[in-house]
């Protein structure tokens, strides 16, 4: 049972692990928040952006504030899943020689797979256990993550040449996505500014132990939400779907497959957790529409027309949203 | 908020929603009603349907649709989880409301509820604030109402067709009962006096002339239920009969005074009474105050001229031709009614303004204004009774014989015959004839 004082800690570790992260990153607050929510739930995090925009270094910030492991993996072609989950090799232990599992950089609290989409698929679907259940299987052994366990995969929009678009099933995966902009050009000075003088950027240290974000992670789970809310996500979900009786005409013309069940528990957890974050004990309207596109927008497949037409999913989430009214 | 209080509110809330719930139901079933009763209220009005041609009836069925549709749809239960849900957008809390009843029996998120409860306002939450009624509802009611009013409006302007004389055998029969001459100049002959009330009657409106008749059927009933003097004696009586009654009344209630209706009854006889009646009769309207009134009501009594002068009929009846006068005094609206020599007397068709009948208008003294008088009549006479409320200006029928012989009250014989060979004496034209058959089928029901 959550006690006053839990929400307290959880939250004053929370507000903590916000501001050392917002000092070293300069902007992008939604990507900072898409990244601690996803920290909460037990999510994952798909950052789209052209290099250079200071991803990396937002996931190091937020691992080193907690004192988390991190682990960066650089996708390529040529990777290999044993690359990533880890192999077994023989080692040696007075005079014994035995098989002994030597774990891959997928084996950390936060991980970042750098450009996901340039490996394989089959390199890919060996991050799809590790994402969902929390384990990695090799062999015949199953090894279970350290929790905290968040992973951040991040895609380059533009360099399509030599790249393997993520499938559907691992696309829904991931809990968010966020768009990581270009800064604005006084956030651009400042991050100069911060690169090139004094000892440089530093890496932020906090008292916020990985324990506190498991108590954080709980109090998050435990805020509730009202009928009526749930109701709401549930429309939502079913208006991004062509044949359903909510969607807007935009659905029915570009969309081939709406929203999983899984979006829709995506965006209760994700809204509880921003909720939590704000400071507040339950779910709020505006919670879910904050967190609505960064959700949906990676679950929407366009059909053929949607495709060739080159319809923004943006614009069809924009209708959903005009469509489904809180109340009905 | 302690959750006693918070039960308050939901309960508030709930029964708030079934209020707006039933608004919605009601609006809804309004602006159908109005737009399918009151849509038959105008066919029904041109074609002269019994009850949707009625604009009450038409607005009465859309009232009680609307009322049934109120409380069934405020009859049925509120959802209460969307309701708070509602309620918290109209007040501004955030799914607050919605949010502390889902969790309201949930003990391990009590830090979680007293904070949420905090966030609450302070101040009482209004049921009607928070769930006001819809716009799109209050838009359906405007457009029913506004829907009711005009077409209340248009079926009003529509006059209503005008049913078969045989489709109406009970309607009330309006007696004429105060004939004041007008200035206008009498028709010299019958075929004039047709052609002054047809032309009188082309220079009226269809509505306009429907109206008085409305009016009249109005203002007199109630007079008949107050007095039987101002109508009857007036129709029927002679001035000998009503200072009868008046005299018997005093004589019962010594010391009392002419009572209005009878103030007015003597009133109408003063205009075609010969001088001395006329200031015998001011006298008595005069004197009857000052509480002699017996005695003066005796003294004109006993004045000869009320027996044997024509100003013992009414001024109506007194300006009715004699038989051999008829031609040259007899207004358009007079119709005509038997005297004692067997000639017409005068009087008006009943339920129509003036006479239509060129007999009818012989002899009168000019175009008369009619002020109508309903009765309620008896449904049947048949060939004897008491038919002297027929026995009007309106009736061609003879008189009973002016025999000193034949007691006052003897019921009077009613015989289309011996009308009919009255009528026949005078050459009348078969229109009329059988206009006067019809009349005698009518208030005879069949009978001779």
């Amino acid at each position: 049972m959550i006690t006053e004082a839990d929400f307290q800690r959880a939250s004053r570790a929370m507000s903590a692990l916000q501001q050392a992260v917002g000092e070293v990153i300069v902007g992008h607050e939604d990507v900072i928040r898409a990244t601690l929510i996803a920290l909460l739930c037990r999510g994952n995090v798909l950052l789209e952006g052209v290099p250079g925009l200071g991803k990396t270094l937002l996931v190091r910030a937020l691992a080193h504030a907690t004192g988390l492991r991190f682990s960066r993996i650089q996708f390529t072609p040529d990777l290999m899943p044993a690359d990533i989950v880890g192999t077994d090799i023989i080692s040696e232990t007075d005079g014994r020689r035995q098989f002994q599992f030597s774990p891959g950089p997928i084996f950390a609290n936060v991980v970042l797979a750098d450009e996901i989409n340039r490996a394989t698929p089959k390199t890919q679907s060996a991050l799809l256990e590790a994402m969902e259940e929390r384990t990695v299987t090799v062999g015949t052994h199953t090894y279970a993550l350290e929790e905290p366990y968040v992973v951040l995969a991040t895609e380059n929009p533009i360099e399509m040449e030599g790249t393997y678009p993520l499938p559907e099933a691992q696309l829904d995966r991931f809990m968010l996505k966020a768009i990581v902009t270009f800064p604005e050009l006084d956030e651009l000075i400042e991050i100069v500014a911060r690169n090139t003088e004094g000892e440089g950027i530093r890496l932020p240290r906090t008292e916020v132990s990985p324990q506190d974000v498991l108590l954080a992670r709980e109090v998050a789970r435990q805020v509730p939400i009202a009928e009526g809310m749930r109701a709401y996500i549930g429309r939502l979900v079913a208006a991004t779907h062509p044949s359903s009786l909510l969607s807007p005409t935009s659905v029915r013309d570009y969309i081939g497959y709406g929203a999983s069940p899984r979006a829709a528990i995506a965006l209760t957890l994700a809204s509880k957790a921003n909720a939590f974050l704000d400071g507040q004990a339950h779910v709020r309207p505006v919670d879910i529409e904050r967190l609505f596109r960064p959700v949906f927008a990676h679950r929407l497949i366009l059909n053929f027309r949607g495709e060739s037409e080159g319809i923004a999913v943006d614009s069809i989430l924009d209708d959903v949203w005009k469509k489904v009214p809180l109340t009905s | 908020m302690t959750r006693p209080a918070m039960n308050e509110v939901y309960a508030a809330l709930a029964a708030r929603a079934r209020t707006v719930a039933g608004l919605g139901t009601c609006a809804r079933v309004a602006a159908a009603a109005s737009a399918v009763f009151l849509g038959l209220a105008v066919p029904g009005r041109l074609l002269g349907w019994p009850l949707l041609g009625v604009p009450g009836v038409s607005l009465a069925l859309v009232a009680a649709s609307t009322l049934i549709g109120y409380l069934v749809g405020r009859a049925r239960p509120a959802d209460l989880p969307r309701t708070l849900l509602r309620a918290d957008v109209g007040l501004g809390t955030e799914a607050r409301l919605s949010t502390l009843h889902a969790i309201q029996d949930r003990q391990d998120l009590a830090p979680f509820a007293l904070r949420i409860a905090a966030g609450l306002p302070a101040r009482p939450v209004s049921a009607s604030v928070a769930l006001p009624i819809p716009r799109r509802v209050a838009a359906l009611l405007a457009v029913a109402a506004t829907m009711a009013l005009a077409t209340v409006i248009a079926v009003s302007a529509i006059p209503r067709p005008r049913p078969p004389a045989s489709a109406a055998p009970s309607a009330p029969i309006y007696v004429p009962t105060e004939v004041p001459p007008r200035a206008e100049p009498a028709p010299a002959t019958a075929s004039d006096a047709l052609q002054a009330q047809a032309a009188r009657d082309d220079a009226v409106p269809p509505a306009a002339s429907s109206a008085p008749l409305a009016d009249a059927s109005s203002t007199t009933e109630s007079s008949v239920a107050a007095s039987d003097l101002p109508t009857r004696p007036q129709s029927a009586l002679t001035l000998e009969e009503a200072l009868q009654r008046i005299e018997e009344r005093v004589a019962a209630d010594p010391g009392s005074a002419l009572s209005d209706a009878e103030r007015e009854a003597l009133a109408t006889w003063v205009e075609g009474a010969t001088d001395a009646l006329a200031e015998a009769i001011r006298d008595l309207l005069a004197q009857s105050a000052r509480g002699n009134t017996l005695a003066q009501v005796r003294a004109v009594l006993a004045r000869p001229d009320v027996h044997a002068s024509p100003s013992s009929q009414p001024p109506a009846a007194q300006r009715l031709p004699a038989p051999d006068t008829q031609a040259t005094t007899a207004g358009p609206e007079s119709v005509s009614a038997p005297s004692a020599g067997g000639a017409p007397a005068s009087g008006s068709t009943p339920g129509r303004r003036g006479g239509a009948y060129p007999f009818f208008d012989e002899g009168a003294g000019g175009p008369t204004e009619i002020t109508l008088v309903g009765a309620t009549l008896p449904s049947t006479i048949g060939t004897a009774g008491d038919y002297s409320y027929y026995v009007t200006r309106s009736v061609p029928v003879e008189p009973p014989p002016d025999d000193p012989a034949t007691p006052r009250g003897t019921p009077l014989a009613l015989s289309y015959e011996r009308a009919s060979a009255i009528a026949a004496g005078r050459a009348l034209p078969s229109d009329v004839l059988e206009a006067v058959r019809a009349y005698f089928t009518e208030i005879t029901e069949g009978g001779l």
